[in-house]
């Protein structure tokens, strides 16, 4: 994939650059500043990009305007948004189209190369990507806030993982459990929830997190 | 301890009316003889004190001269609109020679009798002068536009020669008396208000009301000041601490099981890569830690988007269900942002565990330039501010703004619970 690197760290970002071509992607533009992020987004010319919230020159969210701005332009431009933190006001800004295409990750997560480069994957394929962090809040709230069936141990494992963006395959082997009981906690989930099953991987991603950011 | 200085503020209403101002014309008048009366008492007692009379008599009679003077001040925010600020005395000592010996001597060294007694003193002659001429005018005026026609086409008395600069000596004059004397009454009754806020005014500096009022924001700031250095010493403490107990014990805790790993990895080096993944593990804890630290140093919301984004994102992730109407600039000053911004998220968080409420409602604006922010729950009601309690505390640290937290909770509910804040730039701070 030819990925577009928006980091300000030179460290990090040389990090990033490493790991990407490691496993056998092309980096094509690496900027440290939001209005040379706002530059290669306008002139779109990679596969997916990986961006840091907090940009020079204001050191504030730079990176999430520019993201938020060129998907206007351009719908569904897959961008990974990493930093951090994770505010759940931004991550309300960056669902609120409903196309997918977007991820939103701690930067701690790059300590797994693995499953940082499947996101990515995901990202770039439309997919919806949330860190666990945000996931875990969204049900804290939810259940602190009024009567919804309680999900058990390990319907929100399975939560957390589809909001990262899991096949229902992957799912099953990072929980080292069959497809089909995969498939039986993903439907509890939904019926606890009340939300229709019958949706693509990436459409029952953005319902959930649709129905846990209305709570 | 002395008691409270009453303030200079106008109070409310201010002068009510022209008429108003001619009875208060004979009332400031009134009590400013009363003043001049009351001094020539406190003179003599301060006469007598030598002979030992004058030490029980004359702390009295300064009392009593200082509740005048504080009731001149009230009938002066009545009618004139503006009253001024009384310097606090001494507390009394106590009863018997003794104590009258010593409030004597507490008196006559204390700065803030000779500010009374140089108002008493003064203030009659000037004040009196300043007072009385609405009256005056107005009454001169009825002469001439009453009393003069009265008198000449009535009764056919001539009573005056000149009626100020209107001969009256024959009726053909008469008219002119009465046009006179009535621009008489009306300027009188135009200027009145005038004369009496000139006075009060007069009243204000020769008491030295802004040496009080200097005094006062003195005191307060000297209180504030405190507040803020402890509350900053006790944060820097947690921050210590939470640094030392949490991230910095990781750190160790990392270095020594990746030390451990690389002894085992020629003999075990499954033992060691078990190892290496605990230190990855521990290492993603420690930058949870220090993101919580951070997050509770200066939230990332507030340090991108300012105060308004800041207080929507605290609703989203608050315990209860939030509903936000904010109208705030970009951006306000950062530490007046940052103190707002604590501060109303501690009174979510009192309001999300006490009140029983199922919603709350925050709205944020600014109002004459003080920023506002106001937080309403449907609770249960009955919240009162407890001397060292939450809101309190809230309370004491807006006093470093100059701000002010007022609760409105009646039992049953709704409360309310409001932070004013400054912002403008004529911030009282420099003031």
């Amino acid at each position: 994939m030819r990925v577009v690197v928006a980091e300000d760290q030179i460290m990090l970002r040389a990090g990033l650059v490493s790991l990407l071509e490691a496993v056998g992607h092309q980096v094509v533009e690496q900027v440290g500043t939001g209005p040379e992020l706002c530059r290669v987004l306008g002139d779109w010319r990679a596969d997916v990009a990986i961006v840091d919230i907090r940009l020079p020159p204001t050191h504030t969210d730079e990176g999430l305007q520019a993201v938020l701005a060129a998907r206007r332009v351009r719908p569904a431009l897959p961008v990974l948004l990493f930093s951090q933190y994770v505010e759940q006001l931004y991550v309300r800004e960056l669902l609120a189209d409903q196309v997918g295409g977007v991820g939103y990750l701690l930067k701690d997560r790059v300590s797994h190369p693995r499953q940082f480069m499947d996101a990515l994957t995901q990202v770039a394929g439309g997919g919806t990507v949330l860190d666990p962090t945000v996931i875990s809040a969204l049900i804290t709230r939810v259940e602190r806030r009024g009567p919804v069936g309680t999900l058990t141990e390990r319907e929100r494992q399975v939560l957390d993982l589809m909001a990262q963006g899991r096949s229902n395959a992957a799912i099953g082997d990072e929980l080292h459990i069959s497809e089909s009981a995969t498939t039986k906690h993903i439907s509890n989930v939904f019926a606890k929830l009340g939300l229709h099953a019958s949706l693509d991987d990436n459409r029952r991603v953005l319902a959930v997190l649709a129905y846990l950011n209305e709570r | 301890m002395r008691g409270n200085a009453t303030t200079s503020d106008g109070g409310p209403g201010g002068p009510a009316g022209r008429w108003s101002a001619l009875r208060g014309s004979l009332v400031l008048t009134a009590q400013l003889v009363t003043v001049m009366l009351m001094t020539v008492v406190t003179v003599i007692a301060s006469w007598l004190i030598p002979l030992g009379v004058g030490v029980l008599i004359f702390p009295g009679c300064v009392r009593v001269l200082h509740r005048q003077a504080e009731r001149l001040s009230r009938a002066d925010r009545r009618f004139a609109g503006t009253g001024f600020a009384v310097p606090s005395l001494p507390d009394p000592a106590g009863s018997g020679f003794a104590a009258g010996a010593r409030q004597c001597w507490r008196l006559l060294t204390d700065r803030a009798f000779w500010q009374l007694m140089r108002w008493a003193v003064l203030d009659p002659y000037t004040g009196v002068l300043l007072a009385i001429t609405p009256f005056g005018y107005v009454a001169w005026g009825l002469y001439g536009c009453a009393a003069i026609p009265v008198l000449h086409l009535g009764l056919g008395l001539r009573p005056t020669e000149w009626y100020a600069f209107v001969p009256v000596t024959s009726t053909s004059a008469v008219p002119y008396a009465v046009v006179l004397g009535c621009g008489l009454v009306v300027f009188g009754a135009l200027s009145g208000p005038w004369w009496l806020r000139t006075q009060a005014r007069w009243s204000s500096v020769l008491i030295g009301s802004h040496l009080v009022d200097l005094q006062a924001r003195v005191s307060a700031l000297s209180a504030t000041r405190e507040e803020v250095r402890d509350d900053a010493a006790a944060r820097l403490r947690r921050i210590e601490r939470d640094v030392h107990d949490g991230a910095q014990a990781q750190l160790v805790a990392i270095t020594m099981k990746l030390g451990v790993a690389e002894t085992l990895v020629p003999s075990d080096p499954n033992a060691a890569l078990a190892l290496i993944g605990q230190a990855r593990a521990d290492s993603l804890n420690a930058l949870g830690e220090l993101r919580d630290l951070m997050r509770g140093i200066h939230p990332p919301v507030l340090a991108d988007r300012g105060l308004g984004a800041a207080i929507e994102a605290m609703a989203i992730e608050a315990a209860l269900p939030t509903t936000t109407r904010v109208r705030l600039p970009a951006r306000l000053d950062s530490s007046l942002e940052s103190a707002a911004y604590f501060a109303t998220r501690e009174v979510l968080t009192n309001a999300a565990k006490h009140s029983g409420a199922a919603h709350l409602a925050v709205t944020a604006d600014i109002v004459d330039g003080r920023l506002r922010i106001g937080v309403r729950d449907d609770g249960k009601g009955g919240a009162v501010i407890v001397p060292g309690g939450g809101l309190d505390g809230i309370r004491r640290r807006l006093a470093a703004f100059d701000g002010a937290l007022t609760v409105s909770s009646p039992a049953d509910g709704p409360t309310e619970i409001v932070l004013e804040v400054p912002c403008a730039s004529s911030s009282q701070r420099t003031r």
